[in-house]
């Protein structure tokens, strides 16, 4: 790190090579589209090196890296986003109102790596993580890929604890109402829920 | 409408299961918070696949441009203060390169190839070159003193030997400058030109 400070170009390709496939993965989780995430991934690293010298350290140069990406991601999608019609339950959602019930007890048996294996499952995830709204899919990516905590999110999202549970919880039904047709003899789900409010009001934030 | 109270429990257990809370667990709730981890599983096991499954060729390509970029003289501007460790705001503009390249190739592909070209043959994309010159992998937006230097003449490809495969060259003008795509297709890829 000190010697990419320098100006070690050798030692800032070490960092490159670390890190780039999972800088990658959070862009492509937010901005979906391959190509765009690769830009994204690109510019970060760029900019990355532009501020270098302004890295103190203070946390791990992923970290600091990870906020680039997504702050370019974010961009991104804002810059680009394609007019589509607002799913009605989305906008509720935003809104803070009401949408299916709460979290669903299980999922595809329990076992994601063999889940994985199946080339359909991987596209109805795809397909289910681009349904989500631009804020529901950066909150989830962010919690399951980085593990970040609800206030490092919402320090990140520039909002509040609760908003970032709102989006969470939304996200997290979301996924599952949209995934829940793969496990054998599930039940169609009721469509209302008042966690929204709940979350919303950060009582906890 | 749901039992309010079913729902706050719902918010408690996924703070659970995302260690922001501690809590005693009964049946139901434990389902749950397993559910919860099934699901961040599947996403993150699929984004990371995803990661994975990008040839090494394309990352190598994604350096070239980079160490090019940082190898210019430094335009750093000091009018632009960025905090310790805080990560600098977005400043991408436009389509870059990457994009640009895959959207060109879409519609190469609409426009001439009437059957399938395997993923194979996306995936020998082989090498991308700036125009002299320019910049486009670049784009610093927000830096106000930052000059983008954009020339719009096309590398020069004097001979281009591609034994196994067939070789094509693009030329992409743009407002950022021109880049050339070399395209290499290897013969038992091609389906349908």
């Amino acid at each position: 790190m000190e010697a990419a400070k320098r100006g070690d170009r050798e030692a800032f390709r070490t960092l490159f090579e670390r890190y780039h496939r999972r800088a990658y993965a959070l862009a492509l989780g937010v901005v979906r589209n391959p190509d765009d995430a690769l830009d994204v991934v690109q510019d970060a690293f760029i900019k990355a090196h532009k501020y270098l010298d302004k890295f103190e350290g203070n946390s791990s140069f992923y970290t600091w890296l990870y906020r680039i990406v997504m702050n370019l991601a974010i961009d991104h999608i804002r810059k680009h986003r394609r007019v589509r019609p607002v799913e009605l339950d989305e906008q509720r959602l935003e809104d803070g109102g009401q949408d299916g019930d709460g979290l669903l007890p299980n999922l595809l048996g329990g076992n994601p790596g063999r889940a994985l294996m199946d080339k359909e499952i991987r596209q109805r995830i795809d397909a289910a993580l681009g349904e989500l709204s631009e804020n529901h899919r950066s909150v989830l990516v962010m919690r399951e890929l980085e593990g970040l905590s609800y206030e490092e999110m919402a320090q990140a999202m520039g909002c509040s604890k609760g908003t970032i549970m709102s989006r969470l919880f939304h996200a997290r039904k979301n996924m599952q109402r949209r995934l829940v047709d793969l496990v054998d003899g599930a039940k169609p789900i009721p469509e209302d829920a008042d966690a929204e409010d709940a979350a919303a009001s950060g009582s906890r934030s | 409408m749901s039992d309010p109270k079913q729902a706050s429990r719902d918010l408690d257990f996924m703070e659970h299961a995302d260690g922001e809370l501690e809590m005693e667990l009964a049946s139901d709730g434990r389902a749950k918070v397993e559910a919860v981890k099934e699901l961040g599983e599947l996403v993150r096991g699929r984004l990371e696949r995803a990661a994975d499954d990008v040839p090494e060729a394309r990352f190598a390509a994604m350096w070239s441009e980079i160490d090019k970029s940082i190898s210019k003289p430094s335009t750093k501007s000091a009018t632009l203060p960025v905090l310790a460790d805080r990560a600098p705001t977005a400043s991408l503009t436009g389509a870059g390169l990457w994009s640009r390249v895959g959207r060109f190739l879409d519609s190469y592909r609409s426009q001439i190839i009437t059957g399938a070209i395997s993923a194979g043959a996306v995936a020998a994309l082989a090498l991308v070159l700036r125009g002299n010159g320019g910049s486009a992998s670049h784009r610093g937006g927000s830096d106000p003193i930052e000059v983008q230097r954009v020339s719009h003449r096309p590398a020069e490809i004097e001979s281009l030997d591609t034994p196994g495969g067939t070789g094509t060259v693009f030329n992409l003008d743009d407002e950022d400058g021109s880049t050339t795509v070399i395209w290499v297709t290897p013969e038992d890829t091609v389906e349908g030109i």
